[in-house]
């Protein structure tokens, strides 16, 4: 029951990109067209669940063995950038065309810091190491539902007559805002 | 002293441990690459139009290499690239002339009225769907720019009078916006062409002068004037031959409402000043 709980809570209630504001640059960068949203989505999402779990390995088993809990930021990020390495290769052996879509931003999920964030969260909260893993999927479907909604969003605003002043960046600033106030409505939902 | 061995072994174990699995991952999962893919690529204009048939540009240059293309496939590179690649793949390239986009329609807003006001998607193909569209000429350029959002290389832009402007030092002619007119009113033309047609109404004299002061009445008079009897009229167009035109511009002259142009950039979005016209 608390996995489900902790699922729901990382992807609606405590949603990364709307209540945590993290991630923000994959958000607007990668969300032109929903099909490309959708894979960053999924490529974010294997990255957070395998941070989620090796993360605490790495907490439990060698930092708080060796009691170097202060080289966790540099340790996390190694572990993060090599997840984001083989994703990458695994991505580019696989599927060719999606990996040119996703260009510079695939690399860059090493610096999203939704990842990062991810990780320290989860340590702060105790969780244990399925909790983590749970946790760390919430958070990446959350991501992923995050960005969707928005490409779904910038697909139709194509068509729409904005304000020349507003095109662009600034009113899909202007979305991420709304979109955060309406997922605003979660909360309260659940408390762990 | 122990303060410094915790660190380094904890850390040097985890590097170690990652770095091992990143060995295995490169062997099982490299991907094996021509190199002259990677050049080729580079020579390319990068902005994946697709009007070579391949999906992008890195698949242009795979099937390059792999010889199911040729060098003058790319459009938007044109002679120059296709030269470069052919010398990199040491293969003989034959190119043509390079081609611009071109607007085979002189009615903006001045020219023609609309027959009805139109509110909703500012697209042409959406615009097109709703009877045809707001234009009172049903085979005029619409205005709405669909042309100028698909071309890749923004060299479309729309003026105040509502018709594209095509900006040849950007336009690659990858025929993009050719597809993207609904009207089909986008063709490429290269500097073969002197004189342009810049109506593409196919309604009789009187029909054309009751929506647009710019179109074509089907007078003839260009046919008669052409001192290299260079133009016919097919239907209630004028079509001019590119091998006899000598670019005399009498007829672009002589037309009562000044719908045949200059091929000139600088010719092409000019408002008429002819009194008939306006």
């Amino acid at each position: 029951m608390k996995l489900i709980l902790i699922f729901i809570s990382a992807s609606l209630v405590n949603n990364f990109v709307f209540t945590y504001f993290l991630g923000i640059c994959p958000f607007v960068g990668m969300s032109k067209r929903v099909e490309t949203a959708i894979s960053m989505g999924m490529a974010t999402t294997f990255v957070m669940t395998l941070t989620g779990g090796i993360t605490w390995l790495i907490e439990t088993y060698i930092l708080d063995y060796f009691g170097v809990a202060y080289l966790r930021y540099v340790a996390y990020i190694i572990v993060i950038a090599s997840l984001v390495q083989f994703v990458e290769m695994y991505i580019r052996k696989t599927s060719p065309n999606l990996y040119q879509t996703l260009g510079i931003f695939l690399p860059l999920i090493t610096t999203n810091c939704a990842v990062l964030g991810l990780a320290l969260f989860a340590i702060l909260r105790d969780y244990n190491f399925i909790e983590s893993i749970a946790y760390g999927f919430g958070a990446g479907v959350g991501f992923t539902i995050a960005i969707t909604i928005m490409a779904g969003i910038r697909e139709e605003l194509r068509f729409s007559d904005v304000p020349k002043a507003m095109q662009g960046p600034a009113i899909t600033l202007m979305v991420a805002g709304l979109l955060a106030l309406a997922f605003m409505g979660f909360s309260g939902f659940l408390t762990i | 002293m122990s303060d410094l061995i915790a660190p380094i072994v904890s850390m040097g174990a985890i590097g170690a441990v990652l770095a091992l699995i990143l060995v295995i991952a490169d062997r099982k999962l490299r991907v094996k690459e021509d190199q002259r893919v990677e050049k080729i690529q580079e020579l390319l204009p990068g902005s994946n139009c697709g009007a070579c048939g391949a999906p992008g540009c890195r698949q242009f240059a795979e099937q390059l290499v792999s010889g199911e293309q040729s060098p003058a496939g790319c459009m938007a590179g044109g002679p120059e690239v296709a030269k470069k690649i052919g010398s990199l793949l040491g293969v003989e390239v034959k190119v043509g002339l390079a081609q611009k986009a071109r607007v085979l329609c002189l009615g903006g807003n001045l020219e023609s009225q609309p027959r009805a006001q139109y509110e909703g998607v500012r697209d042409c193909q959406a615009v097109t769907l709703q009877s045809g569209g707001d234009k009172s000429c049903v085979y005029g350029c619409l205005g709405y720019g669909s042309c100028a959002r698909a071309c890749p290389f923004d060299a479309i832009e729309m003026t105040d009078n509502g018709l594209p402007f095509v900006d040849d030092f950007l336009c690659t002619g990858c025929e993009i916006c050719v597809a993207a007119c609904p009207r089909h009113l986008m063709a490429m033309k290269t500097e073969e062409t002197k004189i342009l047609v810049g109506c593409s109404s196919l309604e009789k004299g009187k029909a054309v002068k009751q929506v647009c002061a710019r179109g074509c009445i089907a007078c003839k008079l260009c046919v008669k004037v052409c001192p290299q009897d260079a133009i016919v009229m097919d239907g209630n167009l004028p079509v001019i031959d590119d091998k006899k035109c000598d670019d005399c511009g009498i007829c672009v002259e002589k037309c009562p409402t000044d719908s045949l142009v200059e091929n000139l950039s600088n010719q092409l979005n000019r408002v008429s000043e002819k009194k008939k016209a306006v």
